[in-house]
């Protein structure tokens, strides 16, 4: 990520490619309710290792991104990636596990020319060190990027072995940072051990409204160890949109300057003070707008926090 | 959960067709052609047919799952082997050892089979043409799995005096695990030619038991 997120405003969103967008919006909310904080910049946090700041809204691209070789699709996904680097987006998480979506990824990022300010966050996902540093190169190759910035140890497999790379790829200035990933509920036991005993610069797990096992155990202890954590799931792979259906958004929730329920569910993850950045993925402009909205303006404080989730429970 | 959604799925078969062309028409013609050879009783038509089928399942385990689909599902390689593996038992009992009877009886079970396997050869080109569907996105007999499936799930129906049960598991999961696919991507030619075909498969087989 070389360049500046400067000059990034809520404002500039809606000029850039948001117009449409805001009319819709301005026609959803009451009369009273600002549609945004004008001209705030983004949200972004620091990544406690080196200071580095990262908008607080990524991306994922499980499933999403994952097109194969049809160019009509790319292109369509070029310009969700457009989007999200209009909207002041820096943070692009993949895996080799998802297919195509590496190379898509990388093929998009080709296609808009290379924004300077792409944060590329990847994965290995094998067994055995010779493997992971075969899939490693294979994936600074597909995201066509002159070098990721993170990799991850994706869902811990072969931890050891591939911390051992990892570490010595940093060393050697290859990556700027390593981390490791699980998601719900699966092997958080093992990931605080993991933890506790590692240097790792990021950690990534499932957090959102509902999934919020990792408040009692991993955030605290990511805050203690001084590691970036980094949100999957944030819409529990959609079906927080299914949750809330025929439901409008409360009122309160202009409060905080949340146009829609993509917003509120974001809001409440950003809100957590040790959460870095949220990647949620999606294939579409329109959601990708929505989605970097909830990296501008107020965020919730504790007793709004603990009243979006009674809200999104009693739904 | 599966890594890719129905867009990309048919995507994929676009690109897929386009490349192969024109073996699914070979494919086609060479199973009608076995087919003919067990129609009339030919005492080599088991073997024709086993060549055809192990040549079918080897061509979509490597072009459509290990070249292809592995693209854009982490899990093809796996199903690659599978379906090696099924050819080679094909090749290996109907093919060298000539241990692959085939009958068409005028029965529950011969016209079941019978039915599966057009089925297999034009079912999935008439669910597609019916959907509107432009032909690239069609999966074929002999090099997409479903219709290779269906298709052998039929020939095995004429098995003569009894149904190898090593060749029709592999047809069978595989069989179920497309129909729960087609059902999670809402593909309906899928459910209905997989999974009906194995429910036909099962219940011709209790037919003729009974
Ligand atoms: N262990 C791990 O390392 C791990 C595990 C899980 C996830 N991850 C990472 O985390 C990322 C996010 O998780 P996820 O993809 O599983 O789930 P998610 O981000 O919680 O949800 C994605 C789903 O939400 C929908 N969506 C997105 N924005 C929307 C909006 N504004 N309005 C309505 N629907 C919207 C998307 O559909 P549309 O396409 O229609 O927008 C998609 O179906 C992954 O892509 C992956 O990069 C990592």
């Amino acid at each position: 990520m070389k360049g500046s997120l400067k000059g990034l405003t809520r404002r500039r969103i809606l000029v850039g490619g948001g117009v449409a967008l805001a009319g819709v919006y301005a026609r959803m909310l009451p009369a009273f309710a600002p549609a945004f904080a004008y001209d705030t910049p983004i949200l972004t946090r620091t990544i406690p290792s080196t200071g580095e700041q990262v908008p607080a809204v990524g991306m994922g691209s499980w499933i999403t991104f994952n097109v194969g070789a049809n160019e009509t699709l790319r292109a369509a996904r070029a310009e969700v990636l457009r989007a999200f680097f209009e909207a002041g987006g820096a943070l692009v998480d993949s895996s080799p596990m998802y297919g195509s979506s590496e190379e898509v990824i990388g093929w998009c990022l080709e296609h808009l020319g290379h924004p300077p300010r792409l944060f590329s966050a990847t994965k290995v996902w094998t067994l055995t060190q010779f493997m992971g540093r075969r899939q490693m190169t294979a994936s600074e190759e597909q995201w066509r990027s002159g070098g990721l910035d993170l990799i991850q140890i994706h869902n811990l497999v072969d931890w050891e072995a591939h911390l051992e790379t990892l570490r010595e790829w940093k060393g050697e200035g290859r990556i700027r940072y390593l981390g490791a990933t699980t998601s719900h509920g699966r092997r958080h036991s093992e990931m605080i051990e993991v933890m506790r005993g590692n240097d790792l610069d990021t950690v990534q797990f499932t957090y959102n409204i509902l999934d919020r096992e990792a408040e009692s155990r991993l955030l605290p202890l990511a805050a203690d160890r001084g590691m970036a954590v980094i949100v999957n799931r944030p819409f529990r792979r959609g079906k927080l949109f299914e949750h809330v259906a025929g439901h409008p958004l409360p009122e309160w929730a202009y409060e905080i300057d949340c146009a829609n329920w993509a917003q509120f569910f974001l809001k409440f993850i950003l809100s957590h003070p040790t959460v870095t950045c949220a990647i949620p993925a999606t294939s579409k402009v329109a959601h990708m707008r929505e989605n970097m909205g909830a990296a501008y303006g107020r965020m919730p404080d504790r007793d709004l926090r603990a009243r979006m989730v009674n809200c999104v429970e009693g739904l | 959960m599966l890594p890719y959604t129905r867009d990309v799925y048919f995507a994929l078969f676009e690109t897929y067709n386009a490349a192969i062309w024109p073996a699914q028409i070979a494919a086609i013609a060479l199973a009608v052609l076995a087919v003919l050879l067990v129609l009339r009783t030919r005492p080599y038509g088991g073997r024709v047919a086993a060549a055809v089928i192990a040549a079918a399942w080897g061509w979509t385990g490597i072009a459509f799952h290990w070249l292809t689909f592995s693209t854009v599902n982490y899990l093809a390689p796996a199903f690659a082997v599978l379906f090696v593996v099924a050819a080679l038992l094909f090749a290996w009992t109907g093919m060298i050892r000539g241990k692959l009877d085939l009958r068409f009886e005028r029965s529950v079970r011969g016209w079941s089979g019978l039915g599966l396997v057009a089925a297999g050869l034009f079912g999935y080109v008439l669910f597609g043409w019916l959907a509107g569907s432009e032909w690239p996105q069609m999966a074929f007999f002999g090099v997409a799995p479903g219709p290779t499936v269906v298709f052998t799930l039929g020939i095995l129906a004429l098995a003569h005096p009894r149904v190898p049960w090593h060749l029709a598991v592999i047809p069978l999961v595989w069989a179920l695990t497309g129909a729960l696919i087609g059902w999670t991507l809402d593909i309906l030619q899928d459910v209905v030619l997989l999974g009906g075909g194995v429910v036909l498969f099962v219940l011709a087989l209790a037919r003729r038991r009974n």
